[in-house]
Formats: C-alpha cells, structure tokens, sequence
C-alpha cells in the first residue's frame, strides 16, 4: 500500500504535542555532514511528445554545497527499444544528453532501456521500461485556501482514470510563469522621450523547492480522480499581476512510482517519530560490471500530457499589494521616488523574458 | 637540666597514677550480678546492666537477638550470667578491656574484627537498636527436649497484607543472628534452613511495619507473617524496594524490581506517575527518546520485551503515542524486570520480560486511592464483596485534553483530539485456604486526531482468569487463562486520500504453573504453556465517495506456540546456590494464507514470484523449535559478596515490523512464517556483587554478551503496510549485542538513591545474496538503539517525616542515525543521498528532573488522605535533539536542524489521595 505512506509523512505528527507541551522545538543547528560520496547520477524521461529529450549525467556533489551535481562530459548514451533499435543522444551542454532525433515520440507498450559509457569506460545500463498507456488530464485550476489569515494557492488536477487491470500511476510538474509590468516611468513623469514604453517580463520558475507530486492507485475500474493537489504556492507579490501554472502529468510505471514515492518520502523528513530511517534509493539503472555499485537516478519512461491554469489577485480574498506601488499623494513621496530596479524595469529580475509564452 | 627532668617527672607520675586507678577499679569479671527480666530483649538487658554496673558491652546492633528473655539473677557472678543471656543464641562474649565486653558471633571471634566493631561504636556509626516501631511476636516450634540433635530444621512461612491478605512478593526475611536472608517470592512464601535454637526474624518491606519474630525453633515449622500498611513510613525506605534481589545473596542477576508506591514520587512528565519512563532509570533500559512508546533492554528493539500485566501479554503500552503508559500506577501492585537470567517459566522474547503484577482487592475493608495530574486523573476503589472471601478492585483514569484542545484559538489544534482511558476490574475469591482465583478485565483506548488530517485510535484489551491451588506446604500450582486483543487504525478522514486502515492481533494463552519444594535444598519449577497468535487481517476501506482507494484485505500469518519447562533452584550451601532449567519451544505457522515461493538465487521480489501454495485455516504451514537452556550461579565470597554468571537462551515468534524511528500503532505484529525464522538469543552475564554497611550499600558491576540469531532488518525504505508478499522487504541478520552496568545504591537514610553508569553497544549485521538484500555492504552497523553511554543518578533526601526532594539526572549517548552525504538533482529538484545505514549520531542527551512530595497525611479530610508531589522535569530547559534532519532553504542552501520534543522546563502538580 505504498501511496498511503504519502499522505501519512506530509504531516508533522510531532506538531500536536508539541502544542500541547508548548516548549518543543526545531532549531537550526551546526552539524558536520559527512564526507561527499562520489556516485553516478543518471535522470531523463523518454515521451510520447516530440521535442527535446533531455538526460542529465552528473556525480552527486558534497551536500552543503548549492550547485548540486557535477556534470559528466563526454559521456555516449543511447536508447534502444524492444526491437532493437537505438537511439543516440548527443551532448547538449556538460552533463546534459539530448536525443538527436527531436522528432521522437515513444510508442505506447514499446519498451525501452537506457545504455551509458562514461569517459572512464564504465557502462551502465537501466532496466526496461514500458511506454503507458496516456491518460488525458480533465483540467488544471486554481483554487485559494484561507488558513489562520494565510492565503495559499492551490493548484489542482482533475484526471478521468481509465480502467486498467495494472492500475494507474501519475506524476505531476508544475511550473510557474508570472508576469510583471515595469511602472510606467513615461506617464507617471510625462516625458515620453526620456521613458520607454514599460515592458512586460515573464518569469519562469519552480513554484515548490523539490516537491514531488505523485498518485497511484490499483483499482482496477474507470474513476474520476478530482481535485488532486499539484502544487501549493504562498500568496506573494508575484500574484498582482496573471500567473500562468503549466501542468504536465507523466504516466509512469508502478515501479517509477514506487521509486518517486521513497524520493518523495525522504524530501519530506520532518524529525518527527514517525520518519523513516533514510538510505540511499536505488533507481532502475546499474553498473554493468559491478550490479552491486549503488547509482542514483532513474530511466523515466511516461506518457506526457499537458495543462496550463491561471490565476490573477482578485482570486485571494486579501488583497495582494503592489510592491511598486508609491503613494504620490504624500508630502514625503519624493524620497521614496526611486523605485526598485525590478519595479523600474522588469528586466531586472532574474530569469525574465520578454518573449510571451504561447500558452498566455 | 632541671628543665629535662621535668617531663620525665611528670610522665612518670602519671603512669603512677594511672596504675593505681587501675588496681583500684573492679573487673566485670568480679562483678556480682543482681536483677529481674520479664520478657525482656537481650539489648534491653544489656542497657540495663550497663546502667547499673561498670560495663559496656559492644555487638553488632544488626546480628543481636530479639527474642523476649525472662530471667532472674541473684547475686550471680558476672560470666555465668552472660552465659545464661547467651544461650541459644549463636554469640559469644569475650573481654577487651577489663570493663569493656564484646558480643561477637562465634565465627567472627577475631582481634581486628572485634576492634572495627568497637571503633564504630565510638565512631556512633553502631547503636543500641531502638524497637519502639517494630511489631513483635513469638513462636515457638517443638521443645527443646525433642529438638534433633545436628541437622538443620525448617522453618516456612507465607508473608502477607495484614489488611488486604494480598501475598507480597519481595519482604526481607533476615535471621539476626546468623545474618542469613531471604526474599519472598510472587506468593509471599519463604522458606529457611536453620540449625534448631532460638532465632529472631526481621521481616521487613517497603511501606509496612517492620516485624521481629522471635521463634524458638526446635522442629519445622510454619510462620504466619502479616504485615501491617504503614504509608508514612514509605518515604523512608523507597529505594529500598528496588535494590530487593539485586544484593549479594540472591541467586539471580540482571532482575530490577520497583514498588509502585514508588512511582508517584519519581519526577516525571507533566507529573504522571509511569510504569515505563520509571524503568528507563535503571542501568541498561533507554528508549529512542521523548514520546516514544516501549523501551529497549540492552540494545533489543522494543518487540524483544514480553510485557505482561498480571501474567496476561500486552502488544502496546503506550497512551497518547508513548508519552505515557496504560499502567494505571495505583492499582499496580509490584514490577519486575528481568533482563539478565530469565527464568525458564517465561519465554517469546529475547531481551527482557516485564511482569507487572496488579494488586488484589482488599479483603477487609473498601479503600481507595487516586491522583489528580495536570493531563489525566485515576482512580482504583478495592474492597471486600464478603470479607476475607471475596474483594473487587475497579479502576480507571481519563485524560482531559480533549476540553483543553477545544478551547484552542488554532483551528488545527481545536480539532484534533488527544484522547485516552483505561479502566479495570479484578475479582479475587479466596475460597479456602488452598484454593484462590482471580480474575482480571482491563481495557484501554486512545483516540489521537491531528486536525482533519489524520488519526490513530487504538485498544487493548485484556481478560485473565487464575486458578492458585496449595497441594501441600511444598506444592502449589497455577493455572492461568488469558485472552487478550490489540486493535489499531489510522485515518485520513477527508480528501481522494480518505482511508482507514485497521489491524489487530487477538492472543490466548494457557499456563500452568507448578512449584514444588524436594528436600531443604531443591526448589523445582515445571510448568507447560501454550498460546496462540490470531492476527486480524489489514483491512483498508474509503472513508469517503471521493475516496480513490477500493476496499482492500491482506491476510496476516498465525501462530501457535507450545512450551514446556523446568527449572531448579538448588541451594548447595549457604554461599553456593544454582538455578538450573530449560525451556523447550515449539511453534507452528498456521493458516489461512497464500505462501509464495520465490525462484532460487534471485532477490527475493515479486518479480521473482515463481509459485504459491494456498493453505486452509488450521492447517500448518510451517514449525519451528528447539530446546531453551537457562542456568545461573551464584558464588558467594562472603556474606556481603558474590559473584554471578548466568546464561540463557531465548526465542522470539512474533515480532513488530516497523520502518520508522520509532514505533506506531498500527505497526503489525508479525508472527514467524516460511521466510521470517524466529529469533534466537544466546546471553551470557556475569557479575559482581557486594552489599555494604549493612545493605545500605548495594554494588554490582555486571557484564553481558548477547548474540541474536535472525534478527530481523529491513530493506532501505521499506513498503510494510498492506504488503501481501512482507517477506521481500524483511531481512534476517545477526545481532550481536554487549556491555557492562555499574551500579552503586544507598538503600538507607535520609539520603537514599542510585547511581548507574551503563556502557552498552548494540550491533546487527546482514548479509543476502544480492545488493538489496545487504545492509551497509555487509559489515556490522549500529542497530538504532545502541546508545554506548547511560548514566543514571536518583538520589531522595528525605528532608522531614512529611516532605522529600527527588532528583534524576540521566545522560546518554545519541542514538545512531543515518544522514545526507552528498546531494543531487532530477530534473529542477536537488535530493539528498544518505549515508550508509546508521553511521552517524544525534546529540547526546542530558536531563535533570526534581520532584517536592508533601505528605499531609496529619490533616484528614473527610477521610482522605492526600500528598502533593510537585516536579520539574527538564530542570535546565535543555532541547534535547531527538531527531536530526535535513532542509533546504528557500534557495536551496541545506542545514541541519535538530528536533527536540521538549526544549523546555516542564513543571508540574499532582495530588495524590488514599481513602
């Protein structure tokens, strides 16, 4: 019963009596990790959706460290499916592996596995994994949930489950994308010739830091799965203006799953009584020499399938102010004058684009 | 010169002067010796010789007879007067100064005996005894005319409750004047081996009056011992009771006993008196930390304790998660621990067994007791249906947290619950004096709802029927019947999610009980039990119509398991005494249940599913068994010192799977199938033991190596719930498990209490035909509870006939945990990659607690009796880590932080009350 774990370690258990005793505590605190492991990371996902099928090669970095892995250069992976056929993958970037063929969409029941050579000469290589079945996702909306004056936003998935004697298993991504309007410096100063028209930026971004959103389930008939939690965004000042939330949901094996399950279940590790002691999760990809090597990553096989929501402030109950708003009308606005470099121009902020996405 | 003849002058008139005092002063030996004694202790005769003639006598005030002397002396000189007094007695008298007489015992007749014995009288260590607060009585066994000529004599006897004609189990019975002792055993029967004269027998138990038996003993005989209930002598002997059976002389080692009229002076959490967290003051017991539920012996996992309440197995102790146990401590009569020799009569786990046994209604009068705490109140109400017959004892308690959440401005908080009661309900009927039956109910029952998130509730309950039968003065039998059950289930009431997942485990079990007496030096122990396991399938239903879960069953095993043993308790002299005995198991797995067979050589997965057998209900699937030899010695030095070894052999059939830090309630009793062997335990000990300054010291440096066979590991990352195929995430290692416990008590005094310093590892290691099946590449690793380091430090002053202080300061090394060792990214995600099993560790832990009891038994109210006990726990605030974890922050930058389940100093009151 592996999807009830999921819900069971979301939650804080401890939370209650620690109210109750009203002095327990989470505190920082200065501990000496460990020495780094030097292990081999492989990740990508082969789809049914023509485009770039991306596959990253690292080593896992020491973990006080930011950038998280390293990357493996010249490394020759390939794809090969139960006809024997493969697929090369070329580098795109140190560490990262594109398949030539853009063009390549993965046939459902067809199975395929993932071979690698790194620079040293080991190989590696996953297990087989079968393209599913696609299942369509119904729609995407948002939702705003009001708890002790917290205003959450709430990204949900509605999937019509076909019957399926395998049971049906599901990952979600959800990306954000939110717009900002640089302040209109030309009308606010009357002078057109000094101010340029404001531009409007589009930011693209994580909406949760390493969540993992995943169902399952082993019933065996058609079922409406509604209002499935995707994501789950803090009101902020990016919601003044529209945000966009583009849901992709990845059919995946039982067994990607259950391997997204044990990440999920050590991301979610609070020090309460009821964590699991961790360990290294081993994915479907082994050395071939030595099977007993511990890898990390996962050769993902998934139906993909698309959905884009949106949402704009007057969804929150609480108003959510403007972070460039001036107010002019005072006396003291003049020192205020100087607005943020973001709020002047949006092409300040990190990772702007000016290009409108096509979903908007 | 003048100058240097002057000392020599006066030194030689004072040797002058003294040699002339001398020669005038009279010898006691000259002395002529006039007076009357009716019923007189030998003492009390001495204080009055002393008083009126030129003598001082010295004895150990420990060893010196109580029994009433009537005698008349006229004028008689002064060494057939002392030979009178000493008659029949085992001591004799001998001069050190002219004036000055020593009583010694007749083998401890030397110089530098008898010169420690006089320092310490004038040193005021050693006084005349002071017996105004000593029960007395005599008897008298035979005539001295017909008493046997050489050979020893018996002398038996059956300490019980003056009030309540409850048996107790663990009263002192010292013979004064041979120093020789014995310890009640769980009916309060005793029983000496004494060369026929004239005995004093001090009968003495925590919290009742002291007794002197003055037995003249000239043929076997029986004593009849009733105590009487003294509360307000309690406080001055609490630790007393816990060092019972620890002491040089007894046969066994690696037993901890606590008086449960102990416990409410124990500073504990939120000021509840606990039968568990009081354990975990003694060396070699830890738990994983605060709110834990169960505790751990020598670096066992929780399942390897058989906790049992009046003999009947319990599956879950815990109330409110584990901060709390289902012990109501007011109706608990006595507390044992075995963790070092297990006696053969108890069997199933490896580490230890924990026997609490209830108390029995009262059969004279209707008496209450209760407490009023800061989270929960109990009550126990005992008395007789028909005096001296038949008495009930009913108890209960209730936490009130529930109206304290709902009063909370949080909407999380005002809607979860933190429910928990117990009741009870024990029956005895004494039907003659032979026959005596008890029966026992008990129940309790958590509710533990966290918002509308989740919950647990779990029960227990427990039904016990004993038949206790006296055959004859050296037979007794009891057979004891008892059916117990564990329901647990967890919820997520709202949501696709919505699920209640539920299990259980029912238990019966059969024991008859026979001890039997051969001789003056065999004491037999043989007995047969049987019990068996029905486990309640893991069923999971949708707790709503949205619910994406379809309602789903899977079987868990049974089992049956059989044991016969024997044991005897052979005294082969006074200093060297055996325990021998052996246990011999059996245990079937029983249907219904589909057993799945796995291809040879391949991990153990479903993948490698290649057959399944389906067996009906009843039918064996598979059995297991083996002999269980147990023997321990003692080898006493002296009468202060001795040294033990014991060995023992155990198995367990039924074990807790649990994948997390610590235990759940709804984790699944498992019992032993085709692909989970039973556990098998092999301990050796051997210690050390010196009792000093007459008992009020205790010592004793023990020493143990366990190794476990089958001990049962897990896979990385477990899947155990609702899991038809459990065997492909279980793994079967070795355990290897060793270290030593000091210990030193102060039993007597104002200031009582101990001190412990436990040095203990723990170790398992698995090795399986594929990587999978391997934990940390093979090697030995730390199992979760080996904590090296424990210290314990109790102490009780008692600061005046109404008021103590209690102070517990307790130290342990951080258990092991496993932690991040690097990191890496799928896809935008970083994720953490841990270290090998168990290779790190949290933060030492460290603790002071005080406790303030206020006895104000003077002032009665409307009957009721109560004291106030007020208690810090946490003196010092410190957050002591129970767990480490690991976060990134918004930016990705990972820390550790530590988790303290109490990060603060928590005080509190509880009243407790008798009536």
């Amino acid at each position: 019963m592996k999807w009830l774990t999921n819900s069971f370690f979301q939650l804080n258990y401890l939370c209650l009596l620690l109210c109750l005793l009203c002095t327990g505590c989470i505190k920082e605190l200065n501990f000496e990790l460990g020495k780094q492991e030097d292990l081999v990371v492989i990740f990508g996902t082969l789809s049914d959706q023509p485009g770039k099928h991306l596959f990253r090669v690292t080593r896992t970095n020491a973990f006080e460290k930011q950038v998280d892995s390293e990357p493996i250069s010249g490394a020759k992976l390939w794809v090969s499916d139960g006809q024997g056929q493969k697929y090369p993958l070329m580098e795109l970037e140190p560490g990262t592996y594109m398949l030539r063929d853009t063009l390549f969409q993965a046939k459902t029941g067809e199975t395929y596995q993932l071979e690698a050579t790194l620079p040293g000469g080991e190989q590696f290589r996953s297990d087989p994994e079968m393209m599913p079945t696609p299942v369509k996702m119904d729609k995407a909306y948002p939702d705003v949930e009001v708890k002790d004056n917290d205003q959450t936003l709430l990204i949900y998935s509605d999937v019509n489950i076909p019957a399926d004697p395998l049971g049906v298993f599901l990952r979600w991504e959800v990306t954000r994308v939110w717009r900002r309007t640089s302040v209109d410096l030309a009308t606010l100063f009357q002078n057109y010739s000094r101010f340029r028209p404001p531009d409007v930026c589009y930011m693209t971004e994580d909406p949760e830091l390493n969540a993992v959103r995943i169902f399952g389930s082993k019933r065996r008939d058609a079922f409406a799965l509604r209002r499935e939690e995707v994501a789950r965004v803090e009101a902020d000042y990016k919601f003044f203006e529209r945000n966009a939330f583009v849901v992709t949901q990845y059919r995946i094996s039982e067994h990607a799953h259950e391997y997204w399950r044990k990440i999920k279940l050590l991301g979610n590790l609070n020090g309460s009584i009821f964590d699991v002691p961790p360990a290294t999760i081993r994915g479907n990809i082994y050395q071939v020499d030595k099977p007993a090597e511990r890898i990390l990553g996962y050769f993902e096989v998934a139906a993909v399938d698309t959905a884009y929501t949106f949402s704009d402030a007057w969804l929150f109950p609480s108003y959510i102010a403007d972070p460039c708003r001036r107010d002019f009308t005072k006396f003291e606005w003049a020192p205020t004058f100087y607005f943020d470099p973001e709020c002047a121009y949006c092409v300040n902020i990190k990772g702007y684009s000016l290009e409108v996405p096509k979903f908007w | 010169m003048k100058l240097n003849l002057l000392p020599l002058l006066c030194s030689g008139l004072l040797c002058l002067a003294v040699n002339l005092l001398q020669a005038q002063q009279t010898s006691a030996f000259d002395l002529s010796i006039t007076g009357a004694y009716q019923e007189r202790t030998l003492p009390d005769i001495l204080s009055d010789l002393e008083s009126r003639y030129p003598v001082k006598f010295y004895y150990i005030p420990e060893r010196i007879p109580f029994y009433p002397i009537t005698i008349e002396f006229k004028g008689q000189p002064f060494y057939q007067v002392m030979k009178k007094l000493l008659e029949g007695s085992l001591l004799t008298f001998t001069k050190w100064s002219p004036n000055e007489m020593v009583l010694v015992p007749e083998d401890q007749r030397n110089r530098a005996f008898v010169e420690s014995m006089i320092q310490k009288w004038k040193a005021g260590e050693w006084q005349a005894p002071v017996l105004s607060s000593i029960a007395e009585k005599s008897f008298t066994f035979g005539s001295a005319n017909s008493a046997p000529s050489g050979g020893k004599l018996s002398i038996k006897g059956q300490i019980q409750d003056d009030e309540s004609n409850e048996p107790i189990l663990g009263a002192t019975v010292l013979v004064r004047e041979t120093g020789q002792g014995e310890v009640s055993d769980e009916k309060g029967n005793f029983q000496l081996k004494l060369a026929p004269g004239k005995y004093t027998l001090q009968i003495t138990y925590i919290s009742y009056q002291s007794q002197l038996n003055y037995v003249s003993l000239y043929a076997d005989g029986d004593l009849p011992v009733r105590l009487i209930s003294m509360p307000q002598q309690l406080n001055e002997v609490l630790i007393k009771a816990q060092a019972v059976e620890k002491g040089a002389q007894s046969t066994n080692m690696g037993i901890e006993r606590l008086s449960a009229k102990s416990l409410n002076e124990l500073p504990t959490l939120m000021g509840e008196a606990d039968v568990i967290k009081s354990l975990q003051t003694l060396p070699g017991v830890t738990n994983a930390g605060e709110g834990v539920a169960g505790f751990n012996v020598r670096g066992g996992n929780i399942d390897q304790n058989l906790v049992m309440q009046d003999d009947a197995p319990l599956f879950n102790s815990a109330h409110a998660l584990g901060f709390f146990s289902i012990f109501n401590a007011d109706a608990v009569d006595q507390i044992s621990l075995y963790k070092g020799h297990i006696p053969a009569q108890y069997g199933g786990r490896l580490s230890s067994v924990l026997d609490v046994q209830l108390k029995d209604g009262n059969m004279r009068k209707w008496t209450g007791k209760g407490s009023i705490g800061f989270i929960a109140s109990r009550m126990v109400v005992e008395g007789p249906i028909k005096k001296d017959k038949l008495s009930i004892l009913v108890g209960g308690r209730q936490s009130y947290l529930g109206p304290v959440l709902q009063q909370s401005a949080n909407i999380t908080i005002k809607d979860s619950k933190a429910a928990f009661n117990d009741g009870l309900l024990k029956l005895t009927w004494r039907v003659n004096a032979k026959n005596t039956f008890r029966l026992m109910g008990f129940t309790s029952s958590d509710d533990f709802r966290y918002a509308k998130d989740f919950g647990y509730n779990w029960q227990n309950y427990q039904l016990a029927a004993a038949w206790n039968r006296v055959h004859s003065d050296r037979f007794f039998t009891k057979i004891h019947l008892s059916y117990g059950a564990y329901r647990a289930e967890q919820i997520d009431p709202e949501g696709n999610d919505a699920f209640a997942l539920r299990n259980g485990l029912n238990n019966v079990k059969l024991k008859i009980d026979n001890v039997l007496s051969v001789g003056t030096a065999h004491a037999l122990r043989i007995g047969a039990e049987g019990s068996q396991y029905f486990a309640k399938p893991e069923t999971l239903r949708p707790l709503s119509d949205i619910s994406v879960f379809l309602p789903e069953q899977v079987s868990k095993d049974n089992g049956r398991e059989f044991a016969v043993y024997a044991q005897d308790e052979i005294t082969v002299s006074k200093r060297i005494s055996i325990s021998l005995g052996s246990r011999y198991s059996y245990y079937q797995n029983l249907g219904p249940r589909t057993v799945w067979y796995y291809a040879e050589g391949q991990p153990r997965e479903t993948l490698s599913v290649r057959d399944s057998a389906v067996f009906g209900q009843g039918e064996v699937i598979t059995s297991y068994g083996g002999l269980e030899p147990r023997a321990s010695i003692k080898l006493g030095v002296s009468d202060n010192t001795s040294f033990k070894m014991s060995y023992n052999r155990l198995r367990q059939y039924i074990h807790l799977t649990s994948n997390t830090v610590a235990p759940t309630p709804v984790d699944v009793w498992q019992a032993s199938n085709l692909y989970i062997p039973p556990q098998i335990a092999d301990q050796y000990s051997i210690g050390w033991f010196l009792d000093a300054a007459d008992k009020k010291w205790e010592t004793s440096v023990e020493f143990y190596y366990k190794s476990i066979l089958n001990v049962l590991e897990y896979k990385d990352l477990p899947e155990l719930i609702l899991n038809q195929r459990l065997e492909t995430e279980i793994l079967a290692g070795k355990g290897k498990a060793y270290g030593a416990e000091f210990s030193i008590r102060k039993t007597q005094g104002k200031l009582s209490g101990w001190f412990s310093y436990t040095y203990a590892r723990s170790f398992a290691r698995v090795v399986g035909p594929s990587a999978e099946e391997t934990v940390n590449a093979g090697r030995w690793f730390p199992a979760n509870f080996d904590k090296p380091h424990q210290i314990n430090l109790i102490s009780r002053l008692q600061l005046n006939p109404t008021s103590s202080f209690t102070f517990n300061f307790t130290y342990s090394t951080g258990r092991p945990i496993s932690i991040p060792v690097s990191s890496y990214r799928l896809g935008n995600a970083a994720f953490a990659n841990f270290s090998d099993r168990n290779q790190y560790r949290i933060p030492d832990y460290h603790r002071l607690d005080i406790a303030w009891t206020v006895d104000n038994r003077q002032t009665r109210l409307k009957g009721i009796r109560g004291s106030f006990t007020a208690s810090i726990y946490n003196v010092y605030g410190r957050a002591n880590p129970f767990s480490i974890f690991f976060r990134r922050n918004e930016v990705g930058r990972p820390s550790a932080y530590q988790l303290a389940v109490v990060g603060a100093a928590i005080p509190a009151v509880s009243y407790n009350f008798t009536f």
